[in-house]
């Protein structure tokens, strides 16, 4: 191999690896804290079992699932859906106007993103309000049993979202995150979405498809 | 943190639309109380939808490589695939 030719090799390896590093350099790193991943990963298998489960059960119950489902404030779950899905939406703009330093306005969306859990929340206490004011309970039969404890889990779960987002909320307003340090900020964002994406699949599942 | 890793706000809106959207059409589906393995199909397709728009712009994992996407990707495709399966079993 001439000198030439050699020369042309390393000149072709090392555009190559320029370009590859390019790529690995335009993926982004994963938001927030592994940590957060893990336990997102873990409560998503968890309620994803509890769906099977649901599927396969219902599958030998069909007409009394059909039944009682019907039974359900679908209007209700309707509104919860919408206030999920503003709330996300509002938590990613808190992400956007943070990344652009802009802290008032990443305080007003967290705001905002608090404002829709508790319509969540209010909707919910005043479905259940409805269902246990009825004489309605766990053990009332297969269809209900399963309606309260998955709704309830993914209740909880809000809950839990909620005090999150408030903690961080918190700190916003201590001057603890910035364009450059805000981990914690995405921290929650990603597990507030989770909380969005596990009842995008309950919703349809539980008070819809029949 | 690089600048792609989360949409504009532009972008947002325009998701935040699609989902409402897509919502309210479940919604209606669920009003006129149809049943059958095609409406169970489509709101289980508009579930994916939804999932991978959330996953991929307001998680923020759309140039994000490897494991996690793929998991979360797996989430909102397989698991209403084994619904949409469920369904479809009991349904025949």
């Amino acid at each position: 191999m001439s000198a030439r030719e050699g020369s042309a090799r390393e000149g072709s390896v090392s555009e190559r690896s320029v370009i590859e590093n390019k790529i690995v350099a335009n993926k982004d790193p994963l938001p927030g804290d592994l940590a957060i991943w893990f336990v997102i990963m873990a409560e998503m298998l968890v309620f994803g079992v509890f769906f099977i489960v649901y599927v396969f059960v219902r599958s030998n119950n069909v007409e009394l699932f059909n039944e009682y489902q019907l039974e359900l404030h679908r209007i209700g779950g309707v509104i919860n859906t919408i206030a999920l899905i503003t709330s996300s939406y509002f938590v990613a703009l808190s992400i956007h106007a943070v990344r652009l330093g802009n802290i008032q306005r990443t305080g007003n969306m967290l705001l905002l993103a608090l404002l829709m859990g508790a319509v969540f929340v209010g909707v919910k206490i005043w479905e259940y309000s409805h269902v246990f004011g009825a004489g309605i309970h766990l053990s009332t039969n297969t269809f209900y049993s399963f309606y309260i404890s998955l709704t309830f889990f993914h209740f909880m779960h809000v809950m839990l979202g909620m005090i999150i987002l408030g903690i961080i909320y918190y700190y916003l307003r201590k001057g603890k995150y910035s364009s450059e340090e805000h981990q914690d900020l995405e921290t929650g964002a990603s597990y507030w979405h989770m909380v969005d994406l596990l009842w995008i699949v309950l919703f349809p599942l539980v008070y819809i498809i029949r | 943190m690089t600048p792609s890793r989360f949409a504009s706000t532009k972008t947002l809106f325009i998701i935040w639309v699609v989902l409402i959207v897509s919502t309210l059409i479940t919604a209606y589906i669920g009003y006129l109380e149809l049943s059958g393995y095609y409406f169970v199909g489509f709101i289980l397709l508009m579930v994916m939808l939804k999932g991978q728009l959330i996953i991929d712009h307001y998680m923020g994992l759309k140039n994000v490589r490897g494991f996690w996407r793929l998991a979360m990707l797996g989430f909102v495709y397989v698991i209403p695939g084994i619904i949409f399966t469920g369904y479809y079993l009991s349904s025949v």
